[in-house]
């Protein structure tokens, strides 16, 4: 088990630049997921990693040995990396068995036959599915599929998994199940893991640590409740979950916990955001869920308590999307046990300062 | 699908029997004749069958058969895998142009490389031999072309390209990331390419090769000219003989056919299901992927002349030796202006090169058009109900319209000939027979090129004009036909210009007045009319090319119109 350290990497496709000089370190036995929309420059990414790809610039180490460097000219082979990957389309080889698929990575390591068959067992053992080793790949389902995929890549230890939306044929179902499944894999195997996705979800159940991304460059990087509580800027707040933003401008900047009050159009809200000065403009971002809403008006003194008119109410289940005006500004708040409310309603929202974001310099 | 209305069922019935008819009666006739003793007689005997195995030549007959069929299916292999390797998987520049092998087959007709290559590489005079010996400065021949060698290598190279059509669609159509999964697993390149790749293409290679085997039964113009010429017989010339002599001896061909045929036959079952499996391990639905190109670094230029020598000598020699017999005044002559001559050229034109060429380009233009016309216009209808329909009856359908393809056109002639010379047909020495000839061998040819076209077609513009009230013919003329049209016209060229050139079945049906094309050009050669063969084959070349161009760009048509 190793480390991996990607220092300033860099991937041009002619004109277009899909990695921008991009740095990360995911530390020994963790899991770190490369999220963001398509075309953001992950895959990139992890192809350079494993090998597929040859990077414009930058580094790339697997704990002290050097895979891939531009400026010293390093590029080794895909073969030579010792690196377990997982495909988005598993890329089981539809001409071998479920067994010699796993079996693969170890005869070209000239593992000896007699260990061969033990590790193989081992390796379906661990993603249960003993016994399935001589069927063909087109006679498994494809969660099972997915299993032999991870059985393949892990079954010769490698140093480092990579794994390429692996989840995303799954339906939706299996996909849920899949994912607590894949994490106590991992969590188990105690194996150095890099995980691309554009799923969030999938993102905040199984990482360690989450890399946003976005046109080729980092947005934020943190664990997942630092990503979806803290978001760094509008692109993490935007993309990471659902997020109303309100831009406003600071009239009161509070210190340490002290709230500092923003006013946005005619209202004025309190959040416990601190290092934005006075008169400066910001964005605030407020989760939907976060928002108390009630036909009831809470009792006087409550922070940030607004009046709005409903413009459309969608039951959806457990939760009543709603979509309000307050104030001229538009806000989607998520209602839970308020009864079917027609448009122009009226309804009382409260927020909790402590779940208002405010990132700096605005406007955009 | 919509319900089918009634009228339809019937059609389809009709349809069923025709085609049944067609293909089948003629087999039936070929069976019973093995065990008859003369086409009049109604006696039933096994002496056919004695016969032909008690023959002292049969032996021989067999055993040069299978030699040049697993010969040549070997070294189309040989050729084909890593040629379609080298324009499917690597970096070798100028892939474009290595990749017209695809194409090949189609432009260069077997009787035309056949009789360049006799020329090309008879040990006295040939002018590959030739170069050799002012090269090599030496008064022996490089090699003699009339051995079982040189019908191997002149077969393989005519051959070779169906291996290399069906393998690069293989290699084309791979997900790459199989290959990637092989490389993090830790296979080098090679390694990945013998234990990934070549596996994976190899139900689509053998598809390749049994048709290959198929092909090398079926072809007829290459033993029959160098074959012939080295005195080796094998079963389509031995055939041949045995209608040659006075009277025919149509039961001993009958009883010789029908192993060829089971053989064949077997073939064509085990090709069918090699490509099923072939389409199983390439394809992923609604996906395309580019595979990843191997960098040969240097060695892609060895890849370009390997590419570049089976060019040369498969098609470029070939075309060469009939432009300069074409124009040359003496055969022998060096191609300096005083030498050349448009002689012969005007000889043909005016018919003093003998009036049976204009005739027989005559028939041949007559049968091609009428063989083509009616054939697409059969093929129309059941490559309509093969993928469209949902009748039980199809699947019938579709196998009856494929089994002339396991039939051997020599085969072809036998069954049509014990078939139609009799009550109430009586169409022996006319053109008729061979028309039906025609018509009944490339039936598959039309259907697969129809077929195609109306697979493109998007089903739901023949339900929106049935919900408007459209019947099945108005739908079927007014929407399908005209959507289908550049389909249909590309499947009449294939078919107008395969028959144009065809042999092993006009072999045995023509008479006298009655001549084709290409077995006056085999009768051309036997004469030693060098100039005349040239300029025959050399008027096949351009016709074929000519076509190829069109069919293209026909097809090009029909993408842009986006109908997919």
């Amino acid at each position: 088990m190793q480390n991996v350290r990607v220092d300033n990497l860099v991937k041009r496709f002619g004109e277009v630049v899909a990695v921008d000089g991009i740095s990360f370190e995911v530390p020994k036995g963790k899991l770190l997921t490369l999220l963001g929309p398509s075309g953001c420059g992950k895959t990139t990414t992890l192809n350079i990693i494993a090998g597929f790809e040859t990077p414009d610039g930058g580094d790339v180490h697997v704990g002290e040995r050097l895979i891939s460097s531009a400026s010293e000219n390093v590029l080794v082979p895909a073969h030579k990396r010792n690196l377990g990957m997982v495909f988005q389309s598993y890329g089981l080889w539809p001409h071998l068995r479920v067994r010699d698929n796993v079996a693969f990575g170890l005869q070209m390591r000239k593992t000896p036959k007699t260990e061969i068959a033990g590790a193989v067992e081992r390796a379906l053992g661990l993603v249960r599915l003993e016994g399935l080793g001589e069927r063909y790949p087109s006679q498994l389902s494809g969660g099972q599929q997915q299993r032999v995929a991870f059985a393949r890549a892990l079954v010769y230890e490698p140093d480092v998994l990579l794994l390429d939306e692996p989840l995303s044929n799954l339906d939706a179902a299996l996909r849920e199940e899949m994912r607590l499944e894949l994490k106590e894999l991992q969590t188990q195997s105690g194996i150095t893991t890099i995980f691309v996705t554009h799923d969030q979800v999938e993102a905040m159940v199984m990482s360690d640590i989450i890399v946003v991304m976005n046109e080729g460059r980092i947005e934020q990087m943190g664990s997942p409740s630092d990503v979806y509580q803290n978001p760094a800027n509008q692109f993490v707040a935007g993309f990471v979950g659902i997020s109303n933003f309100l831009e406003g401008e600071v009239v009161a900047a509070g210190v340490g916990d002290a709230q500092t009050a923003v006013k946005v159009g005619e209202m004025t809200l309190f959040c416990t955001t601190s290092g934005v000065s006075e008169g400066s403009r910001v964005l605030l971002s407020i989760r939907p869920e976060d928002c108390v809403a009630s036909t009831e008006a809470p009792p006087e003194g409550t922070p940030n308590a607004i009046e709005c008119s409903v413009d459309k109410a969608v039951y959806m289940g457990g939760v009543l999307e709603l979509w309000l005006s307050a104030g001229g500004r538009k806000i989607r708040v998520h209602g839970h046990r308020l009864p079917i409310l027609e448009s122009g309603a009226t309804i009382h929202v409260s927020i909790d300062p402590a779940s208002i974001n405010a990132i700096k310099g605005g406007s955009s | 699908m919509f319900r089918l209305p009634s009228t339809v069922r019937v059609l389809e019935w009709g349809c069923l029997l025709v085609i049944g008819f067609v293909v089948l009666y003629p087999l039936f006739w070929l069976v019973l004749g093995s065990f008859r003793p003369d086409p009049i007689s109604t006696e039933f005997t096994l002496d056919a069958y004695y016969a032909i195995f008690e023959e002292e030549y049969m032996g021989e007959v067999l055993w040069n058969t299978a030699v040049m069929s697993v010969g040549v299916t070997s070294l189309s292999v040989l050729i084909g895998v890593p040629l379609a390797w080298i324009v499917g998987r690597t970096d070798t520049p100028l892939k474009n142009y290595i990749n017209m092998i695809a194409i090949l087959p189609f432009i260069m007709p077997p009787v035309v490389v056949a009789v360049a290559w006799a020329y090309l590489g008879t040990p006295r005079v040939g002018f590959v031999n030739l170069f050799w010996k002012w090269l090599a400065g030496t008064k022996e021949p490089l090699f003699d072309i009339f051995t079982m060698g040189g019908l191997i290598f002149v077969m393989a190279l005519s051959l070779a390209p169906y291996v290399f059509i069906f393998t690069v669609t293989a290699f084309k159509n791979m997900d790459p990331t199989l290959e990637n999964a092989a490389h993090v697993s830790g296979a080098n390149q090679w390694q990945t390419t013998l234990w990934i790749t070549l596996p994976m293409a190899a139900p689509a290679i053998l598809s390749g090769a049994l048709l290959t085997f198929i092909q090398s039964l079926e072809v007829f113009a290459i033993p029959a000219t160098i074959g012939v010429s080295g005195g080796i017989y094998v079963f389509s010339t031995q055939l041949w003989r045995m209608m040659l002599g006075i009277p025919p001896n149509f039961s001993h061909a009958a009883a010789m056919s029908i192993p060829i045929l089971l053989v064949c036959g077997l073939a064509l079952w085990g090709q069918t299901r090699a490509l099923g499996r072939s389409a199983r391990y390439t394809t992923v639905a609604g996906k395309s992927f580019r595979p990843r190109l191997v960098e040969l670094g240097p060695w892609k230029y060895v890849a370009l002349a390997f590419a570049s020598f089976y060019l040369l000598v498969s098609a470029i020699l070939p075309v060469l030796t009939l432009i300069y017999g074409t124009f040359i005044s003496n055969r022998g002559r060096p191609p300096t202006f005083e030498y050349l001559t448009l002689g012969h050229l005007v000889e043909i034109i005016t018919g003093d090169g003998g009036a049976v060429i204009l005739r027989s380009i005559q028939n041949s233009l007559f049968l091609s058009f009428m063989g083509a016309t009616i054939g697409i216009a059969l093929s129309a209808v059941v490559a309509y109900f093969v993928v469209r329909s949902t009748w039980k009856g199809r699947g019938t359908l579709d196998f009856l319209a494929l089994i002339p393809v396991a039939i051997p056109g020599a085969v072809i002639a036998i069954a049509m000939l014990w078939a139609y010379i009799r009550e109430p047909f009586n169409l022996y020495h006319t053109l008729w027979i061979i028309l039906i000839a025609y018509i009944t061998r490339f039936l598959p040819f039309g259907v697969r090129s129809v077929s195609n076209s109306i697979t493109q077609i998007h089903e739901e513009l023949e339900r929106a004009a049935a919900v408007s009230g459209a019947n099945w013919g108005v739908v079927f003329w007014k929407i399908l036909v005209p959507l289908a049209m550049p389909g249909i016209v590309a499947g009449w060229i294939i078919l107008f210009v395969s028959m144009m050139r065809e042999l092993s079945a006009s072999i045995m049906l023509f008479s006298s007045n009655k001549e084709v094309i290409s077995t006056i050009l085999i009768q051309l050669y036997d004469e030693g009319l060098f100039s005349h063969v040239c300029i025959l084959s050399l008027i096949i070349v351009i016709l074929s090319l000519g076509s190829v161009a069109l069919v293209r760009w026909l097809t090009k048509q029909t993408d842009v119109e986006g109908l997919t």
